[in-house]
């Protein structure tokens, strides 16, 4: 299996996104590590890797598998933006992850707002926590953002402990593994071009839709407590979902969605 | 300043007056480009002793604003979570002492979860939103008394 890469092989980078490093043999969470790193005052650009994490997490608690071999990472970022628009700095990830994953080779589509997928199996998810600060006026900057990245990298689907219908994985596409400090300079080179662009969304969103899967289909979002069903008719500007729904446009800004195949 | 730009101050105090003897919570006149609304304000609350914690009395209006509580409000449109994650305990409950800075609940918007803090130290005193309910921008998630 090819080497994790260490803290200083990735500082040498001189990647913007990894100005400072923690690479860990295992972690719980790099999501929860690098929270705590920036609520210490770590800057900009401080990124928390780990080989494994063994209670990895996606949105809402849900397990994440992190068994050797994937790209588990979060980043401490500290964006100048309004509150209101920090949310786009989840769908400018996805645009960078699909860049990343297109440039060696992946056909990666995103499902809204943020997963990546291959033929409709899911290859990388992103979560972000944001944190404003304690005395805000009305509008207000997040102290930080806590951008996490789960990458299927030189992995098997079974690895996972998930279906190969569910999942995909970097190696089981390329049918070979990849140099994984390589890939994550890639990554966040991309990501950083991206959230470099997030005052500029409508650009982002050219490329989100060029990427995406979602829109034009039929779908089911799940939301607590209730179900839609509709058509994903396009993005509103902030990126939030439009749906329509039994002769109702309806706009979601959050929920899990499902593709429907009929 | 040019004669039809001056505000008719005279019609406004008609107005004033009618919006009182009316006893109507709003008057609304129109000529030309014009438009004058008139609005009926809240009278200042009388000033109490602090209350007790304990057997607190009913709220006398329905706003807990007016009753001196402090909103902490949504600073986005999204979903309102008071845990970190669905069965983890909640950040806060009701009779809690928070502190500023203190995150009080989440707010969801496009998988990036808003921890939202107290901007003040005081007490949760009620919490008008559902668990994993829609909120709307500047909506009230958490009403704190101050003090502390």
């Amino acid at each position: 299996m090819a080497i994790f890469p260490d803290r200083e092989a990735i500082e040498l980078l001189g990647n913007p996104l990894a100005r400072r490093v923690e690479a860990h043999d295992e972690v719980g969470s790099t999501q929860e590590r690098a929270r705590e790193l920036a609520r210490a005052g770590a800057p900009h650009g401080t990124l928390v890797v780990s080989r494994v994490q063994t209670g990895g997490r996606g949105r809402l608690g849900r397990e994440w598998g992190s068994p050797p071999g994937g790209l588990w990472m979060s980043l401490v970022l500290r964006p100048d933006i309004e509150l209101d628009h920090a949310s786009r700095v989840t769908l400018a990830a996805a645009v960078g992850v699909a860049k990343t994953l297109r440039g060696i080779g992946i056909e990666a589509h995103i499902k809204w707002p943020n997963d990546l997928l291959v033929g409709g199996r899911k290859i990388c998810g992103i979560l972000a926590a944001g944190a404003p600060p304690g005395r805000g006026e009305k509008t207000f900057r997040p102290e930080f953002v806590i951008l996490g990245v789960g990458l299927n990298a030189n992995l098997s689907p079974s690895d996972l402990g998930v279906s190969p219908e569910t999942a995909a994985t970097v190696s089981s596409e390329l049918g070979s593994e990849v140099d994984l400090l390589g890939l994550l300079d890639s990554l966040l080179s991309h990501l950083n071009a991206e959230l470099q662009r997030v005052e500029d969304f409508a650009a982002v969103l050219d490329d989100w839709r060029a990427f995406n899967c979602t829109l034009g289909k039929r779908v089911r979002v799940e939301k607590p407590g209730r179900t839609l069903e509709g058509l994903a008719l396009d993005l509103t500007s902030e990126g939030a979902l439009v749906l329509e729904s039994g002769g109702e446009v309806i706009e979601l800004h959050e929920g899990d969605v499902e593709h429907l195949r009929f | 300043m040019n004669e039809e730009h001056r505000l008719p101050m005279e019609d406004v105090g008609r107005l004033v007056d009618l919006l009182r003897e009316s006893g109507l919570g709003e008057i609304q006149v129109r000529r030309g480009d014009l438009e004058i609304t008139v609005k009926a304000g809240h009278e200042a609350p009388v000033a109490q002793p602090a209350p007790r914690v304990e057997a607190q009395p009913e709220p006398e209006t329905e706003d807990p604003e007016r009753n001196g509580l402090h909103a902490v409000r949504s600073p986005l449109v999204g979903t309102f979570y008071r845990a970190p994650a669905p069965g983890e305990e909640v950040y806060v409950e009701v009779g809690d002492r928070v502190e500023p800075g203190q995150t009080l609940c989440i707010v969801e918007a496009m998988k990036l979860m808003n921890e939202i803090p107290a901007d003040i130290s005081g007490e949760v005193v009620e919490i008008p939103v559902g668990d994993a309910q829609g909120v709307e921008y500047d909506q009230p998630l958490i009403y704190l008394r101050p003090g502390g």
